[in-house]
């Protein structure tokens, strides 16, 4: 039996309520004194510990360049908590728990530093009792990943007394091909239930809470479908630009920034068939089905865009073209809109329309569903003249909530139909706490659970689709738009010729 | 709070108090949670735990005080910062003669939302009042740490589904004594566990041996030592040695360790009122570990 499936039955953890993890593990951060890891990783970990979640027996090694001793990696760590985490730093726990933190300093190619985490790893298992069992976090740029992941292998890092995961950051290669090249690396090493590709997207409580809109509720089902819905607007507008992320962002574009994963990944869960169970497979499977069933983005069914200058929440901006590290001539694109189509019984003929892009009016990700217009309104021609299709709008962020948008009469002598919305704000009804995506995802990782993560046949399915609009936007100039706007004119004229219009979030 | 004059006054101070707030106000109320103050002295207690949950589950909140003569009400709205508006909890507080209290709480709750009943005083199968305000509810919350484990062992035979504050304490620390227990040497000497001893208060001692025996199927002595709050909780798996779990002073964290177990820290959280009664309303099912651990509460060997 692999030592995954070996979970001992506990008479005493039936009905705890909290639902942390239980198997004794070590956690390794490769590029533990990263960005990634100092704002995210580091702050997550420490909230399951203070939240009770992590397992008892438990210990996490930082790995990275940078040369330190425990101690100092237990300083760092402490400094980035108080930075970032959203919880302010208990100082009762933060002994205990600091004395979980450990540091091995090496390079990412170097087979000696890669055995002697080996040994540190056993050390720490001697002295935390972690029982052979890890998880590794690629906190790293994706260059690294094909190297480590060898270099793992190399030191039997791969093959530990107990369990082993890894977890990696997106993107997961930058076209189908490289995908797969970075795919067969990691499966030399590793078997794919030990990998879990994070989209931190998928992690949002917002995003899960799809699940339950969709699969727990009776009286949207029914017309989920293309006979009641006329297509779906998703929207992932940023504000900001591209900060410190120009050389990265040049060499990705927003198409693999955003469209390939979380744009594709929130779409499925909105389209996708119910699944069997809320369970890995189940879900993943239906995910990819809903996936291959959609067709490869096209050239005309898709308009670019670049952010030229303008002013955003009332301040000056410069061009992309302008920010440091970006070439003059720069053709990346900073904006996307496309029509999409599913061919399947569900969603035929109802297109998904989907923008996406940096330095846009605001900071907005929603997924609107527009049904279609009654077949035959039985009022005087004034008395509905304002009447817009009904209208279910997922706001994923901010103001996570649901918003219904339906015909009622106004109140006048006459009979006058005005559409009005009906809203439910998530943060109404659950004001409590909400965890950060890392924290659901690294407590998952560390679980084995695989539901909110990435299987590679679904990476594969997305780079098909989104790899022709890549290739063909490889030359060619994009649209510049104005910064604060809501992207170039003929985003507009791609959802005007089909008699539809952009809704303004 | 403001007074209002009589029952039929109590929704039209409400609407009055969410209209008079020009920054606009969002009605998105969850339950409604009906609190019973036995004494007086309960009262500002109870309003200040439904003020603080009603920061994270919009209520409608009614708490009940025995009084006399014609009843006295009294409203108010507490309200939070929710994304680019605000949500408001709302109170009411009736006093009333006692046996009248019931017919005052059935034109005040919100319909179709769940009604948890927070009961604060003695617990009696035989008090009308309490079986007629648990006929309204779905759940019954209560706290044997005050009530009693016998009384409240006795009320399992209302038809509701129950949460006992004490049970609720215990928590973290059945949290923290199961996870000593997820590797195969540890819960291979969870076979031979004899005893438990505890250091805390005497429901929570005897809520602890029962959940042990219930899970497990055995018997299982209690050797109790009388504290304000839960101190210490220890394992005794006979020849296997002793798992133990112990709070750090007067910490929200403690140690667990034992033989082949590394002492590695825990999480003992202090929840205060508001929090155990806030988790409870999380609840709508029966919690059958609670119900069996408080059947096998009694069963010394």
């Amino acid at each position: 039996m692999p030592p995954e499936a070996a979970v001992l039955e506990n008479p005493l953890r039936t009905g705890l309520r909290q639902g942390g993890a239980t198997q004794p593990c070590a956690f390794t951060i490769f590029g533990a004194t990263g960005d990634l890891s100092q704002r995210k990783l580091l702050p997550a970990i420490y909230n399951l510990g203070v939240r009770g979640l992590l397992p008892p027996r438990f210990a996490l090694v930082g790995y990275a360049r940078t040369d330190m001793d425990d101690d100092g990696f237990r300083r760092f760590a402490k400094a980035a908590i108080e930075t970032h985490s959203r919880t302010p730093m208990d100082e009762h726990f933060w002994p205990a728990f600091a004395s979980r933190l450990h540091y091995h300093s090496g390079g990412f190619d170097d087979d000696d530093d890669f055995h002697a985490l080996g040994d540190t790893l056993t050390r720490v298992d001697d002295e935390q009792g972690t029982e052979g069992n890890r998880v590794f976090y690629l906190s790293t740029p994706s260059s690294f990943f094909p190297v480590i992941v060898r270099r793992m292998g190399a030191a039997n890092l791969n093959n530990p007394p107990g369990f082993v995961r890894v977890v990696i950051e997106k993107p997961f290669g930058h076209d189908l091909e490289s995908a797969r090249e970075l795919a067969e690396i990691v499966h030399l090493p590793f078997q794919e239930r030990q990998i879990f590709r994070i989209d931190h997207y998928l992690g949002k409580e917002t995003v899960q809470n799809i699940f339950a809109f969709r699969f727990a509720n009776t009286i949207f089902e029914p017309i989920w479908n293309n006979r009641f819905v006329d297509h779906v607007q998703i929207t992932v507008a940023e504000s900001i630009g591209v900060e410190h992320r120009a050389k990265f962002y040049e060499e990705t574009g927003v198409v693999r920034d955003i469209v390939q994963n979380h744009l594709l990944q929130v779409l499925a869960l909105v389209a996708m068939e119910p699944p069997s169970s809320f369970d890995a497979d189940p879900i993943r499977d239906e995910k990819t089905k809903l996936l291959r069933a959609m067709r490869p983005m096209r050239f005309e069914d898709a308009v670019r865009g670049q952010y030229g200058a303008g002013y955003v929440a009332g301040d000056e901006v410069r061009p992309y073209t302008s920010e440091p590290q970006v070439p003059a001539d720069s053709n990346t694109a900073t904006f996307v809109a496309a029509r999409l189509e599913i061919d399947n019984w569900r969603w035929a003929g109802t297109p998904f329309y989907i923008r996406a892009g940096k330095r846009l009016a605001k900071r907005v990700t929603e997924v609107a569903v527009q049904f279609r217009r009654p077949p035959h309104l039985p009022f005087h021609r004034d008395a509905a003249e304002h009447l817009e299709e009904n209208s279910l709008v997922l706001r994923i962020q901010p103001n996570e909530g649901i918003s219904l948008r339906f015909g009622a009469k106004a109140p006048a002598p006459t009979l006058t139909i005005r559409s009005v919305n009906m809203d439910f704000l998530y943060g109404s009804a659950f004001l409590s706490d909400v965890p950060e995506a890392y924290e659901t995802l690294i407590l998952d990782a560390i679980r084995g659970d695989g539901t909110l993560f990435t299987r590679q046949d679904g990476v594969e399915r997305s780079w098909e689709i989104c790899d022709p609009l890549i290739d063909q936007w490889r030359t060619g100039t994009p649209q510049v738009y104005e910064a604060g706007s809501w992207g170039p004119e003929m985003a507009h004229e791609l959802i005007n010729r089909d008699g539809r219009r952009w809704r303004r979030p | 709070m403001t007074e209002v004059s009589d029952l039929d006054r109590v929704e039209p101070a409400l609407a009055e108090l969410r209209g008079g707030d020009h920054r606009g106000s969002v009605r998105a109320t969850t339950l409604n949670l009906v609190g019973f103050c036995e004494a007086e002295a309960h009262v500002e207690r109870a309003q200040d735990a439904i003020t603080r949950i009603g920061g994270s589950r919009p209520l409608r909140a009614i708490v009940l005080l025995p009084g006399e003569g014609h009843p006295k009400v009294a409203v108010s709205s507490s309200c939070w910062a929710a994304a680019d508006s605000e949500v408001c909890s709302e109170q009411v507080l009736i006093s009333a003669s006692r046996n009248a209290l019931p017919s005052a709480v059935v034109p005040l709750l919100i319909s179709d939302l769940p009604v948890f009943l927070w009961w604060q005083g003695a617990v009696d199968m035989d008090d009308e009042v309490l079986v007629e305000l648990v006929e309204l509810s779905d759940r019954l919350i209560v706290d044997s740490d005050h009530a009693g484990i016998d009384a409240v062992e006795k009320i399992t035979l209302l038809p509701r589904a129950l949460s006992d504050l004490a049970w609720g304490r215990t928590a973290p620390w059945r949290e923290a004594v199961a996870g000593m227990f997820d590797t195969a040497g540890p819960l291979e000497s969870l076979g031979h566990l004899v005893g438990v001893e505890v250091a805390g208060p005497k429901a929570q001692a005897s809520l602890i041996a029962g959940w042990l025996r219930s899970r497990l199927h055995r018997q299982v002595g209690l050797d109790h030592t009388d504290r304000s709050v839960l101190h210490r909780v220890s394992l005794n798996c006979g020849s296997s040695g002793s798992f133990t779990v112990e709070r750090d002073g007067r910490l929200s964290v403690g140690t667990a360790e034992g033989p082949g177990l590394p002492a590695h820290p825990v999480v003992l959280r202090h929840d205060q009122i508001a929090g155990l009664v806030g988790g409870e309303i999380y609840r709508m099912g029966v919690d059958h570990v609670y119900e069996q651990a408080l059947a096998a509460a009694h069963e010394e060997p």
